[in-house]
């Protein structure tokens, strides 16, 4: 049995994937009988030099050992807690700061391109490498973050999957004829665009998920006259329910790492709407094999959506094929791949 | 509660100096909310045995202040000192008092002071009779002013460029940002000025007001003019003393410009008013830059005249509401004609960019300016303290996250190295032992 922390950085009071997907393996780890710990430091990023001072926070942390005892494999997790030091450190990587990567000088990011951002992003950059360079290995949680890393860090990692939180207990049931959206009510979700694309195709959608969108969303559904139901935050059992029975479920971020909901819709059978720039969904969606990929306009999501919605018997053969695509993808394999690399059996 | 008492130690008027203007518009607003002391510069060190609170150094690039950096280094001192740096580089001030003056010694002090062993190559070739103007060639290279910083507790700086440039060489350092003040200028009528300056009254006028020196640019006034159409040319006013050797006049000749330039020469200070109030627009360029903000520019936009500057050092930092700015080098002619077309043409925007540039004056004003004197002196003579030096552990750690080193993707501004530091400091000052040699 060896002594694992988990280490993850925290926004109070904000909770999403990551925070999910942390404490996944957490118990994931305790399952296979380690004994295992969340570490977590609150994350603030502004100003500016708050977010070096949280890594160098970090830095100075010393997870050697707890009380007497040796600990002997540290997992960071997110940015930065990938900056602690430990001589057995496996990094599976969720987030980079990506207002300083992918995001940097554009509307999604607060840094611009003048040279004192520059510098900072410099200052993100090397913390990054000082911190993912001193790791036994890299992991990432996605294809599209793996990618990231070696665009702008250059630093090469494996990817490694995990499955969504309710894994083994999604079901597919008949179609009610709904189109399903679930995420939290964030821009760059672009839950507008299954809005407006409701509203073009003239079908029922179901939106579960709160956030800070939410209101600009429902003025959205009521001008566009889109037959748009907004459940809110729901329950498991719930979205459970939900997911059995939509018809088709559309997914259209901006750029998402991972994405749990692709995973979610094939693992309830159901096939997904998703776009050409989604990022992580489009790692699993097959385009008119388990899915659709379609420009991120709402016609062309219309158009995929009705289709699939008006033809049940395409979107369950797709669904089963995206069902056969992630139904493979397990916590044991996660965990055998992080133990392996941090030389424990 | 007592009032501080202040030492400020200064060039004054009748001295000609922006420093010595600058002080007598704040003197009086400053006066106001603490009890000021004036001392010329020559009498900087006897100043230090009177008994006030805390000492205002106005310094800048200027041989005149040497005997003031002099006090201040003085390590008998014993009471706080802020210093108001008016020029980043100083490298002229030492290069005219000790190097011209055969004080070698202390060159080499000043020198080893501010660059280390750089500096120690550079006096060891000034002491064997290679004297290189690096002041001149590459002032930025050898500013000579970080020992006058490691000297001050606080120093206060007029622009975000001279900031960042202070906190390169000491990142330690307190460092305060207060804008130059704009002084209000005496008011004269349109009409009346012009027709004092027999300038017409029906012509747009720009000026371009100050000794006339290359780095003004004002032969690339002259070409820019020449490129528009006559009829489309404002009528160009150049107030400031022009050097009998300078070509400017037989320049103008060359590109037959007589009826759309005049020369005035030196200007009273009454008549360089009236020739501003006489313009619709100002014309500042400036290259190269010692990192100094300009006064006149201050001024010229707080009686709302539409400002064409440089795009370089400070200038860059005036709201593009009212500046036009031009960049150096390839271009610069023809993006200077059609600025000035435009602001000839176009009595809508212009009058649009006067009123902003007033406002902006108008937040600039001696009393906003001595306000935030009379903060920064109070924060010296509590004895607010400099960030404590770093613990070489966290020096190292911060020295592992890229923090002091020179950027890798073409970044130029050091000054978030120079935040993260202090900051960094502020957090572990009384947590963990302080190195006396920093990080």
């Amino acid at each position: 049995m060896a002594r694992i922390l988990v280490a993850n950085a925290q926004v109070p009071f904000a909770s999403g994937g990551a925070e999910r997907h942390a404490a996944g393996l957490v118990r994931e780890l305790r399952a296979a009988g380690h004994e295992t710990e969340l570490i977590q430091l609150p994350f603030k990023w502004y100003p500016r030099d708050r977010i070096l001072t949280s890594a160098l926070a970090w830095r100075l942390l010393d997870v050697s050992e707890a009380d007497g005892k040796k600990v002997d494999l540290v997992i960071p997790m997110k940015f930065p807690s990938y900056l602690v030091k430990h001589e057995n450190k496996v990094v599976w990587l969720v987030h980079q700061f990506r207002q300083a990567y992918d995001r940097f000088g554009t509307k999604d990011s607060d840094f611009d391109s003048g040279p004192e951002d520059t510098r900072w992003r410099e200052l993100i950059v090397q913390t990054d490498a000082t911190g993912l360079l001193d790791a036994k290995k890299i992991f990432t949680n996605a294809e599209n973050t793996t990618g990231r890393l070696a665009r702008f860090n250059g630093i090469r990692a494996e990817t490694l999957y995990h499955p969504p939180p309710l894994a083994g207990r999604y079901r597919g049931e008949d179609s009610r004829g709904y189109a399903l959206v679930v995420g939290r009510l964030d821009p760059w979700k672009r839950i507008d665009l299954a809005i407006e694309a409701a509203a073009a195709g003239k079908f029922p959608l179901v939106v579960a998920g709160a956030g800070p969108d939410a209101d600009r969303l429902s003025s959205l559904a009521a001008r566009t006259k889109a037959n748009v139901t907004f459940r809110g935050a729901v329950s498991d059992d719930v979205l459970l329910d939900l997911y059995a029975h939509a018809g088709a479920v559309v997914f259209t971020p901006l750029d998402e790492d991972y994405g749990y909901v692709a995973l979610e819709a094939f693992l309830s059978r159901k096939p997904v709407v998703t776009c050409t720039d989604s990022g992580g969904p489009l790692e699993f969606v097959i385009d008119g094999e388990s899915g659709r990929i379609v420009p991120p306009e709402a016609e062309a999501i219309a158009q995929a959506t009705c289709e699939l919605l008006g033809d049940a018997a395409r979107a369950k053969r797709l669904g089963d094929a995206g069902f056969s695509r992630v139904a493979g993808i397990s916590w044991s394999d996660v965990v055998n791949a992080l133990l392996r690399a941090g030389g424990i059996s | 509660m007592k009032r501080l008492s202040v030492a400020l130690v200064s060039l004054m008027p009748p001295v000609r100096s922006g420093i010595a203007d600058y002080t007598a518009d704040l003197l009086p607003a400053l006066g106001a909310l603490v009890d000021v002391t004036l001392y010329a510069p020559a009498k900087a060190s006897a100043s230090l045995r009177a008994a006030h609170d805390v000492w205002l150094f106005q310094i800048g690039n200027d041989p005149l202040h040497a005997p003031s950096i002099e006090a201040l280094r003085d390590r008998a001192r014993g009471k706080p000192a802020v210093v108001v740096l008016h020029d980043f580089v100083l490298h002229h001030l030492f290069a005219a008092a000790y190097l011209g003056g055969g004080r070698l010694d202390d060159y080499e002090r000043e020198l080893i002071r501010s660059h280390g062993d750089r500096g120690r190559d550079l006096a060891r070739r000034a002491r064997s009779g290679l004297v290189t103007p690096v002041w001149d060639d590459s002032p930025w290279d050898y500013p000579l002013s970080a020992g006058v910083i490691r000297d001050a507790d606080a120093v206060v700086v007029h622009s975000r460029l001279a900031r960042g440039a202070v906190l390169r060489e000491e990142p330690l350092t307190h460092v305060v940002e207060i804008p130059l003040l704009v002084a209000p200028a005496p008011w004269t009528p349109r009409d009346v000025a012009r027709r004092a300056l027999s300038l017409p009254l029906d012509r747009t006028v720009a000026v371009t007001l100050g000794l006339v020196t290359p780095a003004k640019r004002v032969a690339k006034i002259l070409d820019a003019l020449a490129l528009l159409p006559k009829e489309m040319r404002p009528l160009l006013f150049v107030g400031g003393e022009v050097a009998p050797e300078d070509p400017l006049r037989a320049r103008v000749a060359d590109l037959g410009l007589e009826d759309d330039v005049v020369i005035a020469g030196y200007l009273s200070d009454e008549d360089f008013w009236r020739a501003a109030r006489a313009a619709d627009i100002s014309i500042n360029l400036r290259h190269p830059t010692m990192g100094e903000t300009s006064a006149a520019v201050c001024r010229l936009a707080g009686i709302g005249l539409p400002i064409i500057v440089s795009d370089v050092g400070w200038f860059r930092e005036l709201p593009d509401s009212f500046t036009a700015k031009i960049p150096v080098g390839e271009g610069e002619t023809e993006r200077l004609a059609e600025e000035l077309s435009r602001l000839a043409s176009d009595e809508s925007e212009r009058l649009t960019r006067a009123a902003l540039a007033r406002a902006w004056g108008e937040e600039r004003r001696p009393g906003q300016v001595a306000k935030a004197y009379a903060q920064v002196l109070q924060d010296a003579a509590l004895g607010l303290p400099r960030p404590l030096a770093l613990s070489g552990a966290i020096a190292s750690e911060l020295f592992a996250l890229g923090v002091g080193r020179t950027g890798h993707l073409g970044a130029t501004s050091r000054e978030p190295d120079a935040r993260l530091v202090i900051e960094t400091a502020r957090l572990a000052a009384g947590l963990l032992p302080a190195r006396p040699d920093g990080p």
